[in-house]
C-alpha cells in the first residue's frame, strides 16, 4: 500500500534549518498493523503527515497504492486523502459545535455521500464503536475515551483504506486506550491498514510491526506477529 | 492639629495613588494599543473615518443654523410676508407695496424700524473702462439701523444720506478700483446716473439670508418713486420689520391687516403676518398659507446621519472588543486576583477607548482640513474649521467623550465582570456570551448601510427621473439674455442682424425666462364658466416665433403671427384648458383685466418651474412690449464660441451701455436641481463611508471568528473540506446576518423613501428590483470580505493549526 523511498524533508525557519526526514525508507503492506516509535523530535510526525497526504515531501518517492503522489498537489492530495484515509489523533479533534452524529457525518458530506445513506452508515458505525447512545451529544458532554470512539468512528465512517492515528490514547487512560487499541485491531482485522505513532510500548505490541526512528531515519524493525 | 496633618497625609497619599494608577492606566493603554496593530489600525481607521463625517456634517450643519445669526438685531427682525387667499387655494408671498414700510414705522411706535428694499436687481455701473453688472438692492434710509453689516470705510449713519450715494462690498469695490481708496469716486449708473461711493462693507457672510454687491438708497424726488409712493395696490418690495423687544406680533399682524385693507379697499384677499429671521433660512416653505419646514428637514436628517455613522464606527470598537477578550480575559483575571477591582478595571478599559478615541479624533482634524476645501465646493460653502472659536474646541471635547464612552462601554463593562477563577483555570470560554449582542450590533450596523444604500439609489433614480421628464421645449443650445430700454427699441434691427449672423435660427421675447415663471394670478373668465371656479394661472407674455424658438409643441390652433392683431389673442397651455374645462378652446373668449381675448391657440405644457411638480395652468399674450427677455436658438451646426462672438458683436452695436450677458436654458434647469443634487451627493458619500466603515468591522470581526476556530478549519480540511467549503462555512455565518439585516431594513427604507418622495408630485415609484438589487450588492460584498479574510486560513496547511494544539 505504502511505499517510501529516500524521503526528505527539511523544515526552515530565520535561524535553523531542522532535517525532520533524512532520505527514511520504508514500506506498510496492505492490511498491516504498524506502529511508529521513537524519542520527540524524531520525525514520526511528519511521517504521518506526509502519509497523510497533509504535508509534501522535498524529495524523495511516495507511492501509494502504485501511484507516486509525491508531487500531488493540495487538490489531488486532498481528493486522495478523504477518499482513502482516516485520521485519529491524540486530542481528538472533534468540532465543538457539532453533535457526534455531525461529527462522524463530516468525511461523508465531504466525499458527497447522499443524506439517507449517510444516516445509514454513521448509524452503522456508531453502533460499532457503541456510542449509538450519544448521538445527539456535544464532545464537551463525553468522557475522553468516548471521544475518541466518536474519533475512530470518524476516521472509518468512509471505509478508508488506511488508518493514521497519532498517539491515540495520549490522552487516555489506561482502560480506555485499551479499549480504543482493541477498536483499532478489531478494525484492523476486518481489513483496514493501520499506521499509529506511539510512545507506549503497551500500546504498541497490538500492532504487527514496530518502526523505530531516530533523527529522520529509521534505525530498526521487530516484526511482532 | 495633628489630626489636620493626618489629613493632609492622607490626601496627598491618595494623590499619589490617583497619579500612580492613571500613569498605570495610560501606560497599559499604550502598549495595548502597540501590541495589537491590526486591532488598532482597524478601530482608529473606523473611528477616524467616523468622526471626519461627523466633524464635516456638523460644520455644514452649523453653517445652516447660524444662518444670520450675526445680526445684531436678530431676535426682533422680521420680514413682512402676505398670505393671499385665492379661495382655496392660498399663496404665500413677500410682495409689499412701496409707501407701507413708512406708513407702519409711524403708525405703531413698537416698530422701531421699518426698512423697504427692491427685490434683488442688476445694475451696470462703470468706472473708466470697467463697466460690470451688479447685483443689489435699493433701499430704505434706515438699512443699516436694522441690519447689521461690517464696514470698512465710512460709516452707517452716513452712507445712504444722499439719494445718489452707493455703498459697495469689498469685493465690488476692488473689482472697480482695486487697490485705490474707493471713497468719494464716482460710478456711472446704466450710463445715466452718477453715484458716489460713500463706504464699503465686508461682503455679506455665506450664511447671510440678505446677499448683494452694492447697496444704494431710493431717490424719493424720482417721479417713478414719487408714483410708487402712493400706490397701495401694485406690490413688489419687500419690507422688513425691527420691533422693540417683547412686542406681541400677533395682535401687530392684525393690527397690518387692518391698515393694509383700510388704505386698499380692492384688496381683500391678503392677510399680513411677520416672518422672524431665526426662520428665514430653515423654514422657508409655505403650503396652504402655513409654514410648513424647509431646509430644516435635511439638517435635521443629516444631524442623524452625522451621529449614525458615528455610531457605526463605535459599534465596530465594541465588536472588535468583546471579541478578542479571549486574549483580555487573562489580564482581567490576574489583576482582580492581585485586588483590582471591577471599578477601576472599567476605568481602565474607559482609558483605552478614550486613548483610541483621542487619536482617531487628531487624524479627523488632519483630514477634515485636507477635506475642506472639496467638501466646501461639493457643498457650495466657505466652511472652515475656525480653531480659535470655543465650539470647536467644545465639539471637540464632546466628539472624543462621546466616542470613547460609547465605544468604550460595552467592552469596558463586560471585560471587567469576568470571574477570575475560572479564567485563570481556562474553563471559562471568553468572547462566547458576547455572540449575541454582538451579532445585534452587526445587524444594526447593516440595517443603518442598507438604509443608506437604498435612500442613496432612490434619490439618484428620482433626480434622473425628473430629468429625463419630457419637459415641453428644448433646452438644448438655447440661450436668454436680459432685454434693455435699448434692446427694446433696437429689436427688429437686432433679430435682423442675429439671423444674418447665420448662426442664430431664431429669436423670441419673452416675459421670463423659460426656466421661471414671474407672474401669477386668477384664471380670466368665460361663458360657461362653472360659479365656484377658482383657478390660479400663470402668465406669460411673448412675441412672434415663441414656439419656433423654444421648441414648444402647438396641440391646437396657431402660434401667434406677430401680427398687430395678436394683441388680442391668447394662447393656453393644455393644463390651462383641462383644468377650465374647455371641450374647444379655439376661439373662446377670455375675460382679462379691462380686456377680452380670443383663444387662438393650444400649446403643450412647459416645465418651467419646479420640474417636480404638474405643470400649472397658463395664459399666454402677444405682448412685446411687456417682455424682459431675449431667447435666442442658436444653430446647432454653427461652433459655440463663435456663435457667441457673433452675437456678442450685433448686442454690443444695439446695447452698447449693458456688457452682454447670457445664460445657457439648459444649465438654468440644471439648477433647479441644486437641492435634491446635494442631498444625492452628501447620501452618495455618507453612505459608501458607512458601508465602508461596516466592512472594516466585519473583516475584523471575520479575522477574529477565524482566528477562533482555525481549529476546526483545519480538522475539516483533514476530513476532506475544500477551500470553498471553508469560505462558505465561514461566510454563511456572515451572510445570515446580512439577511436578517436585509429584511430589517427593507420596510424601513421603503417606508422613510416613500415618506421623502410625497413631497414630490412627479415622482418615481419604489420598485422591488430596487431592494433585490441592494440586498444582492450587500451579500456580495459581505462575501467578498470575509472570504478575502477566511481565504489565509482555508488555504493554509491544517497541520499547522492542528499542531498548535
Amino acid at each position: 500500500m505504502i511505499k517510501i523511498t529516500e524521503l526528505e524533508k527539511v523544515y526552515r525557519t530565520e535561524e535553523v534549518e531542522t532535517i525532520a526526514l533524512n532520505k527514511l525508507t520504508m514500506e506498510v503492506k496492505d492490511g498491516e498493523f504498524v506502529a511508529v516509535m521513537g524519542p520527540s523530535g524524531c520525525g514520526k510526525s511528519t511521517l504521518l503527515n506526509i502519509l497523510g497526504l497533509l504535508d509534501d515531501p522535498d524529495n524523495g518517492s511516495f507511492m501509494f497504492n502504485n501511484i507516486e503522489v509525491a508531487h500531488f498537489n493540495e487538490r489531488k492530495r486532498a481528493d486522495l486523502r478523504k477518499h482513502n484515509i482516516g485520521f485519529v489523533f491524540q486530542s481528538f479533534n472533534l468540532i465543538d459545535e457539532l453533535t457526534v452524529f455531525e461529527n462522524v457525518e463530516l468525511p461523508l458530506i465531504y466525499t458527497g455521500v447522499k443524506a439517507a445513506e449517510r444516516k445509514k452508515r454513521v448509524e452503522e458505525v456508531l453502533d460499532k464503536v457503541q456510542i449509538m447512545h450519544r448521538r445527539n451529544h456535544y464532545p464537551q458532554q463525553l468522557s475522553g475515551g468516548q471521544q475518541q470512539r466518536v474519533a475512530v468512528a470518524r476516521a472509518v465512517v468512509n471505509h478508508p483504506k488506511l488508518i493514521l492515528a497519532d498517539e491515540p490514547t495520549g490522552n487516555l487512560d489506561s482502560h480506555n486506550g485499551n479499549e480504543v487499541m482493541e477498536l483499532l485491531t478489531e478494525l484492523n482485522e476486518q481489513g483496514t491498514t493501520i499506521v499509529m505513532v506511539t510512545h507506549s510500548e503497551h500500546d504498541a505490541r497490538y500492532s504487527h510491526r514496530i518502526i523505530r526512528m531516530l533523527d529522520g531515519q529509521t534505525v530498526t524493525e521487530n516484526v511482532l506477529v | 492639629m495633628i489630626q489636620k496633618n493626618k489629613n493632609q497625609v492622607n490626601h496627598f497619599i491618595i494623590q499619589i495613588i490617583v497619579q500612580t494608577m492613571i500613569k498605570n492606566y495610560l501606560k497599559i493603554a499604550w502598549r495595548n494599543l502597540f501590541r495589537n496593530k491590526g486591532f488598532s489600525i482597524t478601530n482608529i481607521l473606523g473611528l477616524t473615518i467616523g468622526i471626519t463625517c461627523t466633524i464635516l456634517i456638523f460644520l455644514w450643519v452649523r453653517d445652516e443654523r447660524t444662518y444670520d445669526k450675526f445680526q445684531k438685531n436678530y431676535d426682533n427682525i422680521y420680514q413682512l410676508m402676505a398670505n393671499r387667499d385665492f379661495k382655496n387655494n392660498i399663496m404665500t408671498d413677500p410682495n409689499m407695496v412701496l409707501p407701507l414700510a413708512s406708513t407702519l414705522e409711524k403708525t405703531y411706535p413698537q416698530i422701531k424700524n421699518a426698512v423697504v428694499t427692491t427685490q434683488d436687481e442688476w445694475d451696470v455701473f462703470s468706472y473708466q473702462d470697467k463697466k460690470i453688472k451688479k447685483t443689489g438692492l435699493t433701499v430704505g434710509g434706515n438699512f443699516f439701523d436694522v441690519f447689521s453689516w461690517k464696514f470698512i470705510k465710512g460709516n452707517a449713519a452716513t452712507a445712504l444720506s444722499d439719494p445718489f450715494s452707493v455703498v459697495l462690498t469689498e469685493s465690488s469695490a476692488k473689482a472697480f478700483f482695486g487697490d485705490d481708496d474707493p471713497i468719494n469716486k464716482v460710478l456711472k449708473m446704466n450710463n445715466t446716473t452718477s453715484m458716489k461711493v460713500t463706504s464699503v462693507v465686508a461682503d455679506p457672510p455665506g450664511n447671510s439670508s440678505i446677499q448683494f454687491e452694492f447697496i444704494k438708497p431710493f431717490n424719493y424726488s424720482d417721479p417713478t418713486v414719487k408714483n410708487d409712493m402712493n400706490e397701495w395696490l401694485n406690490s413688489s418690495w419687500r419690507v422688513y420689520l425691527q420691533v422693540a423687544p417683547g412686542t406681541n406680533m400677533a395682535e401687530l399682524d392684525k393690527n397690518i391687516t387692518a391698515l393694509k385693507i383700510q388704505r386698499s379697499p380692492d384688496d381683500k384677499i391678503s392677510t399680513y403676518f411677520s416672518f422672524p429671521m431665526s426662520r428665514w433660512r430653515l423654514y422657508s416653505d409655505f403650503k396652504d398659507g402655513k409654514n410648513t419646514g424647509g431646509m430644516i428637514e435635511y439638517v435635521r436628517l443629516f444631524t442623524i446621519i452625522a451621529i449614525i455613522i458615528l455610531l457605526i464606527a463605535c459599534v465596530n470598537f465594541m465588536n472588535l472588543s468583546t471579541a478578542r477578550s479571549e486574549k483580555r480575559a487573562k489580564e482581567v483575571g490576574v489583576r482582580k486576583t492581585l485586588g483590582s477591582d471591577k471599578k477601576q478595571l472599567t476605568l481602565q478599559f474607559f482609558f483605552e477607548s478614550m486613548m483610541i478615541a483621542f487619536i482617531a479624533f487628531i487624524f479627523s482634524v488632519g483630514i477634515v482640513f485636507l477635506l475642506l476645501p472639496a467638501f466646501n465646493s461639493l457643498v457650495d460653502k466657505h466652511l472652515f474649521l475656525d480653531i480659535a472659536q470655543p465650539y470647536v474646541w467644545i465639539g471637540g471635547l464632546v466628539i472624543i467623550l462621546f466616542t470613547g464612552v460609547v465605544a468604550g462601554s460595552y467592552p469596558a463593562l463586560y471585560l471587567s465582570s469576568f470571574n477570575p477563577i475560572k479564567v485563570l483555570k481556562g474553563t471559562f470560554l471568553a468572547g462566547k456570551q458576547a455572540v449575541l449582542p454582538r451579532r445585534i450590533l452587526v445587524v444594526a450596523q447593516f440595517v443603518i448601510s442598507i438604509l443608506l444604500i437604498s435612500a442613496t439609489i432612490i434619490v439618484y433614480q428620482q433626480i434622473q427621473h425628473v430629468k429625463k421628464r419630457d419637459m415641453g421645449y428644448n433646452a438644448d443650445n438655447l440661450i436668454m439674455l436680459d432685454s434693455s430700454p435699448d434692446i427694446q427699441k433696437n429689436y427688429t434691427a437686432i433679430k435682423d442682424e442675429l439671423q444674418k449672423t447665420g448662426m442664430v435660427n431664431s429669436v423670441v421675447r419673452t416675459f421670463s425666462p423659460i426656466t421661471d415663471i414671474w407672474w401669477k394670478s386668477p384664471a380670466p373668465h368665460w361663458d360657461g364658466e362653472p360659479a365656484d371656479a377658482k383657478i390660479i394661472v400663470t402668465g406669460f407674455a411673448t412675441d412672434g416665433d415663441f414656439t419656433k424658438t423654444l421648441g414648444i409643441k402647438m396641440l391646437q390652433g396657431k402660434d401667434f403671427s406677430a401680427m398687430p392683431s395678436d394683441s388680442s389673442a391668447m394662447m393656453l397651455n393644455k393644463a390651462a384648458v383641462e383644468v377650465m374645462g374647455l371641450k374647444t378652446p379655439i376661439g373662446m373668449q377670455m375675460r382679462y383685466g379691462p380686456k377680452t381675448y380670443t383663444v387662438t391657440g393650444v400649446t403643450d405644457n412647459v416645465v418651467m418651474e419646479s420640474p417636480f411638480k404638474p405643470v400649472q395652468p397658463m395664459i399666454i399674450f402677444y405682448d412685446p412690449n411687456n417682455t424682459n427677455m431675449v431667447c435666442l436658438r442658436l444653430n446647432n451646426t454653427a461652433p459655440l464660441q463663435k456663435a457667441l462672438k457673433s452675437i456678442e458683436a450685433v448686442f454690443k452695436t444695439y446695447n452698447p451701455s449693458i456688457p452682454f450677458e447670457y445664460k445657457f436654458a439648459d444649465k438654468e434647469f440644471e439648477k433647479k436641481f441644486i437641492t435634491e443634487e446635494l442631498i444625492s451627493k452628501l447620501t452618495n458619500i455618507f453612505a459608501g463611508l458607512a458601508i465602508f466603515i461596516c466592512c472594516i468591522g466585519l473583516a475584523g470581526l471575520a479575522s477574529f471568528t477565524i482566528e477562533k476556530r482555525i481549529r476546526e478549519i483545519g480538522i475539516r480540511k483533514v476530513l476532506g473540506s475544500s477551500v470553498q467549503q471553508i469560505l462558505l462555512l465561514i461566510s454563511t455565518e456572515f451572510l445570515k446576518l446580512v439577511f436578517i439585516a436585509f429584511v430589517i431594513a427593507m420596510p424601513l427604507a421603503w417606508w422613510a423613501m416613500n415618506n421623502w418622495l410625497e413631497k414630490y408630485e412627479y415622482r418615481i415609484h419604489i420598485s422591488v428590483w430596487l431592494f433585490a438589487l441592494v440586498g444582492f450588492l450587500v451579500l456580495l460584498l459581505t462575501l467578498v470580505v470575509v472570504s478575502l479574510n477566511t481565504l489565509r486560513a482555508a488555504t493554509a496547511n491544517p497541520v499547522k493549526s492542528l499542531r498548535t494544539e
